[in-house]
């Protein structure tokens, strides 16, 4: 019970953090996507419906608040959650191959992205705008993923086994 | 491929992604406000303006502990900056007020009725910098309707999109969707604002097109609203051409916005008046 608890107060602090601090101030565009972090780190750290119930509902919360398209960002958060899974399964990867894995699963989103703009009828910056804002905010993503993930692992344990 | 089938978590994962995408496909185009959504975004409101404030409180919060003294130094300055404005107080309210006489007086005269401002506040900014919008505190119980302009004294921000009792969501000239008639101010050559392109230096920036053919169109110019599309009044200011078609014949121009978008606080919502509406 306590990790679900656990997870649904990160999920909301990293909405809250998403759309009301990082929408406003980034450095050039290149911030941290902390719901899809939260949503990372539970597919790695709980379970993989917690990943995809966390996807599916912040990504729908987050496009209703910054009134994107509808379905656009649960759909990239879903996506990354199912490449994440696919690639550990049941393992569990130690720190530093958790964070490059989810930093690689952050950047299946872009190539979505990019098809809803160019059909929104928008220009995209192509190679620079991936090199220089797509890939940093992948990297900084995994990189959250890291506390995050010990967060859950920490509230994952039974209270015995912490004794 | 059995062991792929025996996967459910990643099926249902699978199915949601296509529900996702295609509820997204679906409002591509321009969003009308349903019933639950106008009252999730009206119960989101105040949510909204609380985090937007604390975000303000904790920046605030670093900025006075990582810069104390260029804060005292701003504090003096502002301080002296205050002083000095007292000062011209009083001249400017007499100012104001023979302003507001001669403005009754034109707007007897004028044949269009004069407009109405609404002044409101930015609660919000999208995320998206393709699809850029303001959310403002401002709605239908403050006069406020689809389609309004939005300006301030640098120029034009964008036009009111979405409405709810409490709040209004604006789409700006940052977004690709915007279309606005307008009018090269030296030469009074009309054409159309709109789509966004990369300017040199990597912002982003609008593009004129439409233009009549051999338009004498030149870095510099000033580009303002025609009023033929009822929704900005005219001579509004735009922005000033930064660059020219190099043989695309995509567009004739590239226009850099007047207003400054990363730091706007507070916009004046043009409403016709009772008489022009």
């Amino acid at each position: 019970m306590k990790r679900y608890v656990v997870l649904t107060l990160t999920a909301a602090a990293a909405l809250a953090l998403d759309t009301a601090l990082f929408a406003v101030h980034n450095l050039g565009g290149v911030r941290p996507w902390l719901l899809l972090a939260v949503a990372l780190a539970a597919c790695a750290r709980l379970n993989v419906q917690s990943g995809i119930v966390t996807a599916l509902l912040g990504g729908l919360a987050i496009d209703a608040i910054c009134n994107s398209y509808l379905g656009l960002s649960a759909a990239c958060c879903l996506v990354s959650v199912s490449a994440l899974w696919l690639l550990i399964r049941k393992n569990h990867p130690k720190a530093p191959l958790l964070m490059l894995l989810a930093a690689a699963a952050a950047l299946l989103p872009a190539p979505i992205e990019w098809l809803y703009a160019y059909l929104g009828g928008a220009q995209y910056g192509g190679w620079r705008t991936f090199l220089t804002v797509v890939l940093p905010n992948a990297a900084l993503t995994g990189v959250c993923v890291l506390p995050i993930g010990a967060l859950f692992k920490w509230a994952k344990q039974d209270r015995r086994d912490r004794i | 491929m059995r062991k792929l089938w025996k996967n459910r978590p990643l099926w249902i994962a699978a199915v949601l992604f296509a529900l996702c995408i295609v509820l997204a496909a679906f409002t591509i185009g321009d969003r009308r406000v349903s019933y639950t959504d106008g009252l999730f975004r009206s119960a989101a409101l105040p949510v909204q303006e609380k985090l937007y404030a604390a975000e303000e409180a904790v920046r605030g919060f670093f900025l006075r502990m990582f810069y104390p003294s260029a804060l005292e130094e701003e504090n003096a300055r502002l301080k002296e900056q205050i002083n000095e404005q007292a000062k011209q107080l009083a001249f400017f309210e007499d100012t104001a007020r023979e302003n507001a006489r001669l403005t009754e007086l034109l707007n007897f005269t004028d044949a269009n009725p004069s407009l109405r401002f609404v002044t409101a506040a930015v609660i919000g900014k999208g995320t998206n910098p393709y699809t850029d919008t303001l959310t403002l505190n401002v709605g239908t119980r403050h006069g406020v309707s689809e389609k309004m302009a939005v300006i301030t004294a640098d120029g034009v921000i964008g036009r009111v999109s979405e409405i709810g009792p409490t709040w209004c969501r604006v789409r700006t000239l940052a977004n690709d969707d915007m279309r606005i008639s307008v009018t090269v101010q030296r030469t009074r050559d009309e054409g159309m604002y709109g789509g966004l392109v990369t300017l040199p230096d990597g912002s982003l920036g609008g593009k004129l097109y439409y233009l009549p053919d051999g338009a004498d169109i030149q870095v510099g110019d000033v580009i303002v609203t025609s009023g033929l599309d009822e929704v900005f009044p005219k001579g509004l200011l735009i922005g000033t051409v930064v660059a020219l078609d190099e043989g695309t014949g995509v567009y004739d121009a590239i226009v850099q916005w007047s207003a400054d978008y990363d730091h706007l606080e507070e916009v004046l919502v043009l409403a016709p008046t009772e008489s022009a509406s």
